[in-house]
């Protein structure tokens, strides 16, 4: 699976970078960043662009930042020109981070509520431990 | 026995412990069942504790022990079966664990961070004079000693950066 990782100014790309710091290089995510002065059209056809360097038998999705916003809007068109892929919203380091540990992307999606939000604080006793 | 035999997947240096890196590519690619932390500083600090609790990955056991009670445990094969992520914060808590007879045979260089005193032998990775003599005391002890940041870069011979 390949992934476009799409978002408002430079957040897809400083994202991926950030993820690679933990990861190491991760070459399955294609970054596009969407600056204001450019039109749904021109998002479209950058996403056009990265997709042509893909083998035709590669599976892609969109990763976008926000629903609504231009990169997740001209993700959902892309996809239903071309009959392909499909769009995730609300894209974290931490969804990053799982997606290179070889997670699937329904999976982490399904348990999102498991690692976002407030932590607990874990201070049981069960775990082994010297005073 | 090696220390494999008993339990000990993996045996990293890393000064920040549980942080990104470890929680995520390290655990994951060494499928490991525990991460035990061997320190005696933070086995005396209830908030570090707490803090390592909580950032512990779901579903894997820690261990948080001084470097006798490690080696104790590690001798007695209690982890026999297990994958042990075995994590300190400096080179001399590993020399500590070689006098008391852990037949350590491999370690992994991770974080170190630079301070005063310190100089940086490469990226994330400095050390005083103390490190290095205890880096040359587990050498010396036939230990082999790489510096991997993450499970996708190479190893390299971490004493050849010290040189």
């Amino acid at each position: 699976m390949e992934y476009i990782v799409s978002a408002h100014g430079k957040y897809a790309e400083e994202m991926v970078k950030s993820c690679q710091l933990i990861t190491g290089k991760v070459g399955q995510f294609h970054v596009f960043n969407f600056s204001v002065d450019m039109g749904i059209d021109d998002v479209v056809s950058g996403y056009e662009k990265i997709v042509s360097g893909f083998s035709k038998k590669e599976k892609f999705c969109f990763l976008t930042d926000i629903k609504s916003g231009t990169p997740s809007n001209a993700a959902l068109i892309y996809c239903q020109l071309s009959n392909k892929g499909a769009v995730y919203t609300g894209t974290s380091l931490e969804i990053l981070v799982f997606l290179a540990m070889g997670e699937k992307i329904d999976d982490i999606y399904k348990n999102i509520e498991q690692f976002t939000g407030k932590l607990e604080i874990r201070d049981d006793s069960d775990e082994e431990e010297e005073e | 026995m090696s220390i494999a035999d008993k339990g000990i997947k993996n045996i990293r240096i890393d000064e920040r412990l549980i942080h990104g890196q470890v929680a995520t590519m390290w655990t994951n690619s060494l499928q490991a069942s525990r991460i035990m932390v061997v320190d005696d500083d933070v086995v005396n600090n209830k908030i570090e504790k707490m803090a390592l609790k909580t950032a512990v990955p779901m579903g894997i056991k820690l261990s948080i022990l001084t470097a006798k009670g490690a080696a104790k445990r590690i001798l007695e094969d209690r982890y026999i079966g297990q994958k042990v992520f075995l994590l300190v914060k400096k080179p001399q808590t590993l020399v500590e664990l070689i006098d008391y007879d852990l037949p350590i045979n491999k370690i992994v260089v991770g974080n170190m961070s630079s301070r005063e005193g310190r100089r940086s032998v490469k990226k994330s990775v400095a050390v005083s004079q103390d490190d290095v003599e205890a880096f040359n005391y587990l050498k010396t002890a036939g230990v082999q000693i790489v510096a991997q940041m993450v499970p996708s870069e190479p190893e390299v011979d971490f004493m050849n950066l010290l040189k």
